[in-house]
């Protein structure tokens, strides 16, 4: 047929800008990077085949398993205070509210901020001298905490960070799950007499699964990232309690040109997000909330 | 009923309060001459314009404010361009190939990004591209995101819009620009922003690839002027960089509240 | 309907069409000699007004000048810079230490091999003194420009209200950390200390620390010998313990501050090149007087007080297509009064040999003595390491000193074995 001819043209036409750019820019640096996984190279001389050293070298580095420690403690704060925030306040927006617009967009202003402009930001929130958060902690008689100097108090501060700047997003999800449940449900479950915490527990929560699905997956990969946050506020310290998987790489790529390692950092790094996505997929499919 | 009401009520605003006041502080701070830099209140009878002043003087901001604009908008372009043609012919042709092509979408979306860093890198350098525009934008070219977004919404769009536009001789590409992109406008939106948004904001990328003062982007130039010795630590300084990084998006953002929501709340398909 | 997505397509047209244009564009432009300078603002300053002059007198070899675009370590952005070939033609904060990787990486002019370099190094430098920065292959290719001496830096105001001895041993140096530390304002908190030292792992820091304190404890011997960690002995341990004391004792103060402790009178004590004096001088809210004297030795130490010179170098990259033009803006940039107005905008101790007893810098001397005790440090002084792996090396002792003597998680002995140890797991592994 014409039609199908002319068709079937037009889709490799259209299609042939993206593949180029995709051999180029995505397989090949996949497969490069796969090269590299074996090799060593400080970017300046040729590469050098070294076999399996690269990963000898990754399972006994204390730094990288301490990078990665201290981002499953990044995720273990962030993920779940995250949610219990972002749930509580979608639950008060999806009221019938005045300045329910208004609200949103303010919790929601951070998410449109860049990384770093909020990152620079709150250093100096936290900072031991003139930072606001001290100060109204002062005014609670708290004593001044130095939040980005001691290494049990520096990780969840970033991650305290973190929640703030992705809340409004995470909002804006679970309001779209909260009022998307059909009201007769509710009013099905209010004849029943079911109190309110009834109602969220038997109801807005079981329905909410997907959502909670989705945000757990990409706080995730935004925790897997984390870079810029303690690349800015704390350079991976103190006693490298912040130091992220991606800074670390970093460190070994660009401060100590292993590029090799660094390709295998980052190899193992996709490996850990693929699964870690994997199996919350598969824990929050199965897992019954009521 | 008034009192769980009022708790709603205090809750909300307090979260309000906590999301608005640090970016109030930080422009008042900016605003501010050095001797007040531990006062937490928001004004201040001193205000002045010297910090922002110190960093015109200091750094090329402006230069870098049009880098960013030129990068974010070239990439953003191309990203709804490339994207919806892509997506055009994964929603409604039929060609050889076009299931590989689906799929290594979906790969392509869930390697994730460190994975390629340093070959990519590696491949900038060949090019002879560091330092360059075409460093900065030529690798973000393409967006899987965007093309799942557009093939979904070109998915209902019914048939025969097309069927009666060939009947009238119209290329496909014809079909794509007169028919499928006016009826796509949210689409179009949601992924101008998002890409826009995502190449404004980044830092990693442009560090790696750029060195070169007059080709830093805004964030780039902002990071390294606090954490290199160039704001000399002063507090007002950096928050007056701080500002201008924020800024423009902070303004965009009053005026197109909405889209920004929706646009950022689209992209949990990708989950 | 049309009408709206044909204008949507033009004016996207429009932009990809322009952006083409501006990109070639951006090709085709050619450029002048680059110059990068340090990013302090002093020196910034310097090097703006000798460029100036030099634009004006050579016109056909103007030079742009920028400082280092570096967040954390000017080095790295070279080194990256070099492979991506975006390096500068001309470089003049260089540490010898790191000159090495450089060198290997072949990215560096040898500058013997240009116009009357025998002639000028002589009479500025001296052969000896010169041998000092030849590197390994036996090429010159660094011209030495400036010293910083690490020195201690103490408030005169202070320690004669407090009855103070400058300290020059570790016991004199608790005798009077001892006195500083306090709670002026009684209110339970101590809000004075002795010093500051730096609880950051950037291993550029260690050079301004442990590395002095470890020259001076042995007469300037350096970290390494010939691929070996050359610190695991009683010295080091005896420094990295005199640290760990001072953080215990509540001496030195933990959290790391925004602002300079030493300027706002909160320290008695600071470790500093001459390059800092100005920065005081700038951002004192209050004045008053300090003096500085060399490193403190431990007790019972014989001979001078060695530290760590701080050097840089001017270096000209192997790719620039004007090599003869960049050597004599070298030589512009360390003539004989470009050297008076880095010794008196910066604060900083040109390498000239007989400085402080010549004539024509006599002048900067009188007005500006405190900087006399650095120039007179200067033959004490040692250059550190050169080798590839010193970003590294200092990066592990780096964590080691922040788990020993910030933090007090090890003992000294442990984190100087554990620093050895790592140098030569480096040595066999890259």
């Amino acid at each position: 047929m014409q039609f199908e001819q002319s068709n079937s043209k037009a889709g490799l036409v259209f299609t042939s800008p993206y593949v180029i750019h995709l051999l180029v820019f995505f397989l090949y640096p996949v497969g490069f990077s796969l090269y590299l996984v074996v090799h060593r190279w400080d970017l300046i001389t040729d590469p050098q085949y070294v076999g399996l050293r690269n990963f000898k070298y990754l399972m006994s580095d204390h730094l990288f398993w301490q990078a990665l420690t201290n981002t499953l403690y990044f995720l273990a704060i962030h993920i779940p205070l995250q949610i219990i925030i972002a749930l509580a306040l979608a639950v008060a927006l999806a009221k019938p509210l005045k300045g329910r617009v208004f609200f949103r967009a303010t919790f929601f202003l951070p998410v449109v901020i860049s990384g770093a402009a909020v990152t620079i930001l709150w250093q100096r929130l936290y900072s031991t001298e003139g930072g606001l958060i001290n100060y109204v902690l002062s005014l609670a008689g708290i004593d001044a905490v130095p939040w980005l100097t001691d290494p049990g108090i520096a990780m969840p501060a970033i991650a305290i960070m973190a929640t703030w700047k992705n809340l409004g997003l995470y909002i804006v999800f679970f309001l779209a799950g909260i009022l998307a449940i059909p009201q007769p449900v509710y009013e099905a479950a209010k004849m029943e007499g079911a109190s309110s915490w009834h109602e969220f527990r038997y109801i807005t929560l079981p329905l909410l699964k997907p959502t909670m699905l989705l945000v757990v997956v990409m706080s995730t990969l935004g925790g897997f990232n984390l870079f810029i946050e303690p690349y800015v506020m704390t350079g991976g310290g103190p006693q490298g309690s912040t130091m992220s998987v991606v800074l670390y790489m970093y460190k070994q790529a660009f401060s100590f040109q292993h590029m090799g390692y660094a390709a295998t950092l980052g190899f193992a790094l996709a490996l850990i997000i693929m699964v870690c996505v994997f199996i919350q997929k598969q824990y929050l499919d199965s897992e019954r909330y009521y | 009923m008034s009192m769980r009401r009022l708790l709603v009520y205090v809750i909300l605003i307090a979260g309000a309060v906590s999301f608005i006041y640090p970016f109030l502080w930080m422009g008042s701070i900016s605003l501010r001459p050095i001797s007040e830099f531990q006062d937490l209140g928001l004004f201040s009878e001193n205000f002045t314009l010297a910090n922002y002043q110190a960093v015109f003087d200091r750094i090329p901001i402006g230069r870098a404010l049009i880098n960013s604009c030129f990068i974010a908008g070239t990439v953003t372009c191309s990203v709804i361009f490339f994207s919806s043609l892509v997506g055009y012919s994964l929603a409604k042709l039929q060609f050889k190939g076009q299931g590989a092509i689906m799929a290594i979408v979906m790969i392509s979306m869930m390697i994730p990004g460190q994975l390629t860093l340093i070959p990519l890198y590696q491949l900038i350098v060949y090019f002879g591209w560091a330092d360059s525009y075409l460093g900065l934008i030529v690798p973000s070219l393409m967006s899987g995101l965007g093309i799942l977004i557009f093939r979904q919404t070109f998915m209902t769009i019914p048939y025969e819009l097309m069927e009666a536009a060939r009947m009238e001789g119209a290329s496909e590409f014809q079909i794509l620009r007169k028919i499928f992109w006016p009826l796509a406008k949210p689409a179009i939106v949601t992924i101008g922003i998002l890409t826009f948004m995502g190449s404004w904001n980044e830092v990693l990328w442009p560090m790696i690839v750029v060195h070169e003062k007059a080709m830093m982007t805004l964030p780039q130039m902002v990071v390294l002027f606090t954490k290199g010795g160039e704001s000399g630590g002063q507090f007002g300084i950096e928050m007056a960089a701080n500002m201008m990084l924020v800024l423009p998006i902070i303004i965009s953002y009053c005026f197109f509240q909405k889209y920004f929501v929706e646009a950022l709340a689209s992209s949990g398909i990708k989950g | 309907m049309f009408e709206c997505g044909s204008l949507l397509y033009r004016a996207i047209m429009r932009i990809i069409l322009l952006a083409i244009l501006l990109l070639y564009a951006e090709i085709s432009v050619g450029a002048p000699l680059i110059y990068w300078c340090a990013t302090n603002p002093e020196e910034i300053e310097l090097a703006k007004r000798l460029v100036k002059e030099w634009n004006h007198t050579h016109a056909e070899t103007p030079i742009k000048l920028q400082p280092v675009p570096a967040g954390a370590s000017s080095e790295e952005v070279l080194l990256a810079a070099i492979v991506a070939k975006t390096n500068p033609d001309i470089y003049s904060n260089m540490l010898p230490a790191m000159l090495n990787r450089f060198v290997k990486a072949d990215s560096l002019l040898r500058l013997e091999g240009l116009k009357n370099f025998a002639k000028e190094t002589e009479t500025r430098i001296g052969a000896t003194i010169l041998k000092d920065y030849r590197s390994p292959d036996g090429h010159y290719h660094q011209l030495p420009w400036k010293l910083n001496p690490v020195m201690l830096v103490y408030n005169i105001d202070l320690f004669q209200k407090l009855k103070i001895k400058p300290p020059r041993t570790y016991g004199e140096f608790w005798t009077a950390a001892k006195k500083l530390t306090a709670d002026t304002d009684g209110d339970g908190r101590i809000d004075r200390w002795a010093m500051s030292p730096s609880t950051t792992v950037l291993w550029w820091q260690r050079l301004y620390d442990f590395l002095p304190f470890y020259m001076a404890a042995t007469n300037g011997r350096s970290l390494l010998n010939q691929g070996r960690a050359d610190f695991n002995n009683v010295s080091a341990i005896a420094v990295m313990d005199f640290f760990q004391r001072g953080f215990a004792r509540g001496y030195f103060p933990k959290s790391g501050t925004v602002s300079n402790l030493f300027v706002q009178q909160t320290v008695g004590m600071t470790i500093v090149g001459p390059w800092a004096l100005k920065m005081f001088e700038r951002s004192m809210p209050q004045k008053f007087n300090f003096k500085t004297i060399p490193i403190p030795v431990p007790d019972g130490h014989t001979g001078p007080a060695y530290t760590f010179g701080d050097p840089k170098s001017f270096v000209v990259f192997k790719n620039t297509q004007h090599p003869e033009a960049a050597w004599e803006f070298v030589k512009f940039m360390t003539s004989k009064k470009a050297d008076k107005l880095l010794l008196d905008i910066t604060g900083q101790i040109p390498v000239r040999k007989g400085l402080i007893t010549d004539s024509y810098y006599k002048e900067v001397f009188v007005r500006r003595k405190d900087l006399v005790p650095f120039a007179s440090q200067v033959p004490f002084t040692k250059p550190g390491d050169n080798s590839e792996h010193i970003v590294e090396i200092l990066d592990f002792l780096g964590q080691q000193y922040e788990a020993a003597a910030v933090y007090g998680t090890i003992p000294a002995k442990k984190a100087i074995e554990n620093a050895a140890n790592h140098v030569e797991h480096i040595y066999r592994n890259w």
